[in-house]
């Protein structure tokens, strides 16, 4: 392959080095600026050299459409698509799951309220991603290739979050059996597991008050103070929607933890006007 | 100098077989002869298409590789569905009474019926998978920035649709899987702050609130057959086959996949 050489002094000119074949297929073709002949080549730019790649590409297009119509065509005459007996609204399964896309929401199911689980983590996590492209203050690395030097907080965030989806659909979909209890891959599904026997407490009202305004006071300050670099590039309103909802994506594991750790049901439960709002 | 020359000669271009020419080459969109009115036809269904450009750089070339064919292979696997759905269809009805025998017809006794229902199934699954790998890849490369954020945000909103296309097809079948997968689900509309019949500070009666739209009533029942059934065969797709189009339209109008092409 071509690869890109050097940057030149003068903006925007590149040296590009190929192999001869590739000058062989290249030099024939649209070149809009000067250019040496040679293998070594001094280009204005270095997307003056175009190929015609409606032609290429179509038939390795083509191609990979009739490779993988094959392999799913040989999969689905060895492996039946899922059918269980005839809907009845009577009989709850032990074992009802979603369908393996939306685990992730019913494994919050566990640790969260159904509004907080089905509906407004969902939401927080569609807002997030539509953000994205404005709250990412480097408007101009990366772009084209796979780099984590350059962009380390971006990609890490969004790895974190990415990763955090698909192993609570792993978990649900692998490591839970009746009841929506915790299974080791190596224990019975089909045996029924006892409850456990420690009850679940709630933080009092005023430590889950103190919890939450900690939480968010050092979400929000502290990388303010440490990473003062990191706050002047984004920007003051770019910052606290980032932190915040960063925080926010933070508490779902911290919330996980401290139910398995130590018991924790809630760690606030208000009562406003006979509603409860847990968190 | 000779021994060289003869081992070039012994490597043969994939371009340059018979078969590749006879099947790519001059047929699609090779090299056609200048009146030919078929390389006319085919530049102008390629110009009307702008899928792909009809020159691209050096540099633009080299950046496509096979993850960069992710969103390509979602496109691949929503006309593979819409295929097999259409072929689904003709022996499908939205009826609680018959939708789990058309199934269980498709399986044993209408030909190659479970070979599409199956085909159905497992695309429908790969492109979730792959959706959200394209997803992945977008971000890596940082395709989201400038131009390129509004048509960001049409992914998002691509992705929302085929996890809904593939939830509301999930009903269909109306076995025990279908119909306890699909209470869970709609389940948590139930539970909105305000809107939901049993979420906090709810202002709307249970059948009414907003859960019911898309159930059609308090619990999953023939309403919501129909509704998910008229969702998933032509509400979702046409939603997702306009989008699509501003999506790949938004690609070329940036100028390419992710840098200049």
């Amino acid at each position: 392959m071509a690869e890109l050489k050097e940057e030149s002094k003068e903006k925007g000119e590149v040296i590009v080095r190929m192999s001869e074949r590739e000058w062989e297929y290249v030099k024939n073709i649209n070149v809009k600026g000067d250019y040496k002949e040679g293998f070594e080549t001094l280009t204005p730019k270095e997307q003056d050299y175009t190929v015609k790649h409606l032609r290429d590409s179509v038939g390795i297009e083509f191609l990979a459409g009739l490779i993988f119509t094959f392999i799913i065509m040989v999969w689905s005459l060895f492996m039946d698509a899922p059918l269980k007996e005839l809907a009845n609204p009577a009989d709850t399964p032990i074992d009802e799951r979603a369908p393996w896309y939306f685990i992730g929401l019913q494994e919050m199911l566990i640790f969260f309220d159904p509004w907080l689980a089905g509906v407004i983590i969902p939401s927080i996590l569609l807002v997030g991603l539509i953000l994205v492209p404005f709250i990412d203050p480097n408007k101009e690395t990366g772009i084209g290739r796979y780099t984590f030097r350059d962009r380390p907080v971006a990609v890490s965030v969004f790895g974190f979050g990415f990763a955090m989806w698909y192993i609570l659909i792993i978990i649900g979909q692998f490591f839970r059996g009746p009841a929506r209890m915790f299974y080791w891959p190596w224990e019975d599904k089909t045996v029924l597991k006892e409850m456990p026997v420690s009850e679940m407490v709630n933080f009092p009202i005023t430590g889950g008050i103190a919890f939450f305004v900690l939480y968010f006071g050092i979400c929000l300050v502290l990388p303010q103070i440490i990473f003062k670099n990191f706050y002047k590039t984004l920007g003051v309103v770019r910052y606290y929607i980032f932190m915040s909802l960063f925080a926010i994506m933070l508490l779902i594991p911290i919330k996980i933890f401290l139910r398995y750790v130590f018991d924790v049901k809630y760690i606030l439960s208000l009562q406003i006007f006979n509603t409860a709002l847990n968190f | 100098m000779e021994k060289q020359s003869k081992e070039e000669d012994k490597k043969i271009d994939v371009k340059e077989t018979q078969v590749w020419k006879a099947v790519f080459g001059d047929l699609l969109f090779g090299e056609f002869k200048p009146l030919s009115p078929f390389n006319s036809l085919m530049r102008g269904i390629a110009k009307i298409m702008q899928l792909h450009p009809y020159n691209m750089s050096v540099g633009g070339r080299r950046i496509i590789t096979y993850t960069f064919c992710l969103g390509g292979l979602s496109v691949f696997f929503f006309s593979l569905l819409a295929c097999t759905g259409a072929f689904l269809m003709i022996y499908y009805n939205p009826d609680v009474n018959s939708a789990y025998a058309n199934i269980e017809d498709m399986r044993y006794i209408v030909p190659f019926g479970v070979l599409i229902r199956n085909m159905h199934r497992w695309t429908a699954h790969l492109m979730v998978m792959f959706v959200a790998l394209h997803m992945l890849r977008v971000f890596l490369t940082a395709a989201y920035k400038p131009p390129r954020e509004l048509n960001w945000i049409v992914g998002v909103i691509l992705l929302v649709m085929t996890l809904l296309a593939s939830f509301t097809g999930y009903l269909l079948p109306w076995d025990q899987l279908a119909y306890w997968g699909v209470t869970i689900g709609t389940s948590m509309g139930e539970n909105a702050p305000l809107l939901g019949a049993k979420g906090p500070f709810a202002i709307l009666a249970p059948g009414k609130d907003v859960n019911s739209i898309l159930v059609g009533g308090t619990s999953v029942g023939q309403p919501t057959l129909l509704r998910f059934y008229l969702l998933h065969a032509i509400a979702i797709p046409l939603g997702i086959a306009g989008l699509m189009g501003f999506h790949f339209w938004r690609i070329r109008r940036a100028g390419g996949v992710s840098g200049p092409l």
